[in-house]
């Protein structure tokens, strides 16, 4: 049984979940799309454990309300839009946190500082802090742009996709999309020239 | 020939996108499924359960059902016709023995017995005698006592008057000097103590009932007390 839950594809397989509540077919698609969402929240948000976090709740949205999943979307951009709308949520309320904080939040800021110029050449061949480098870079991307670029160019989605799950035409995508990595190419220019 | 995955658009921003392909995937940790199963559990243990839960009811048939007990409570309390008889509505019935028991009775007998039939008094019944002298004695010494409760009456002013007199006439040598000696040496004319307090001529009872009050409540009691017994016979 479990075999040929797992051959099935995921619309099938939240059919089944749907209609029988079955629990292995949610823990397939649970699987299935537990370390992809984590990429993108990650890249997204910047922090793992939030990102843990964000993809987990994501999960237990996805197990209360499957009911609001309707079978002419496509199962991967309704998880998506999910974490998505979480990953935001998050990011308000840090940007909120920081606010009101008196400290603010500037240990990661520090740590990513893409201005510094310490780094030389072959500390910056070190594919750690050059991910470190990028990772800040894209966190200082604009929320709306960063979204797009993430999904496009890190999870490889199509332009439909994300217009699926960003509800903007494909043309607004394309556009915020060039806008996202023209901002992100401004900000790593120091790693080009490597 | 390896063929380009970007398009025109895609080609300016070329190395940009190398570079964010090049990014490690991030996976989930190991412990991932089994803290979403915990978070469920716990979600589903939280989850609240109505009143109506414990009726087996779905929610559409909440509000019928409490309209149907609504229509079943004021039937009953409307109808004339049911065979229930309601309590509120209900008119009590008459005492016809009682009211015979006493009108048989004559009035000097109710005069002089109190109600109560000479025959029927057993040994645990308490007879009350009257007393108007001592009764109005009480009643007067009660008054006295209200009064002297409720104001200061003239004793009490010229005993409080003179302990403000003895208190100035006392020889008080500014600091330092001692006023316990001084009290001592000039005691209170009233038999207070040397602080103040009053003495055995200050007639003060306190706020609980004096003993002659206590008397009059027992006695009223046990009226009560044999009454009722005469009642509870007379329906017999």
């Amino acid at each position: 049984m479990s075999k040929n839950l797992s051959e099935l594809t995921d619309e099938e397989l939240i059919a089944e979940f749907q209609a029988n509540n079955t629990t292995e077919a949610y823990e397939i698609l649970v699987k299935r799309y537990k370390d992809p969402l984590t990429n993108f929240v990650f890249r997204f948000v910047g922090d793992k454990d939030v990102s843990t976090d964000v993809v987990q709740d994501t999960m237990i949205r996805f197990y209360l309300h499957k009911d609001s999943y309707k079978s002419f979307a496509k199962f991967s951009t309704w998880i998506y839009t999910i974490a998505t709308n979480l990953a935001k949520n998050e990011l308000k309320r840090r940007k909120r946190k920081r606010l009101f904080s008196i400290h603010g939040n500037n240990e990661d800021e520090q740590a990513f500082d893409i201005t510094d110029t310490n780094h030389t050449p072959d500390v910056l061949a070190d594919s750690e802090i050059k991910n470190k480098i990028i990772q800040n870079a894209l966190s200082k991307v604009k929320e709306v742009y960063r979204e797009v670029v993430i999904l496009r160019d890190v999870q490889d989605l199509s332009y439909e996709e994300i217009s699926e799950i960003t509800g903007l035409s494909i043309g607004t995508v394309k556009s915020r999309i060039n806008r996202g990595r023209a901002q992100l190419q401004k900000l790593l220019k120091s790693i080009y020239r490597e | 020939m390896k063929k380009s995955n970007y398009n025109i658009e895609d080609e300016q921003f070329k190395e940009t996108i190398e570079l964010l392909k090049q990014l490690p995937r991030i996976g989930a940790p190991p412990d991932f499924e089994m803290n979403l199963k915990r978070k469920l559990n716990s979600i589903k243990y939280q989850e609240k359960k109505g009143f109506f839960y414990y009726f087996n009811l779905k929610r559409p048939l909440v509000p019928a059902s409490a309209l149907a007990v609504c229509a079943v409570i004021a039937f009953f309390m409307v109808s004339k016709h049911s065979e229930l008889e309601n309590p509120f509505t209900k008119i009590p019935p008459q005492r016809n023995n009682a009211a015979q028991t006493t009108s048989q009775q004559s009035n000097d007998d109710k005069k002089k017995n109190f109600l109560i039939d000479p025959n029927n008094i057993s040994s645990n019944d308490v007879i009350i005698k009257k007393e108007p002298v001592q009764k109005s004695t009480s009643s007067s010494s009660r008054s006295g006592k209200f009064n002297s409760h409720a104001t200061r009456n003239n004793d009490e002013v010229a005993s409080s008057d003179r302990n403000v007199n003895r208190l100035r006439n006392l020889d008080f040598g500014g600091f330092g000097s001692n006023l316990d000696k001084s009290l001592r040496a000039k005691p209170d004319p009233n038999g207070g103590d040397q602080y103040g307090n009053p003495g055995e001529n200050v007639n003060f009872g306190g706020f609980n009932l004096v003993p002659g009050q206590d008397r009059e409540l027992d006695m009223l009691r046990s009226r009560m007390d044999s009454l009722k017994k005469m009642w509870l016979r007379g329906n017999r």
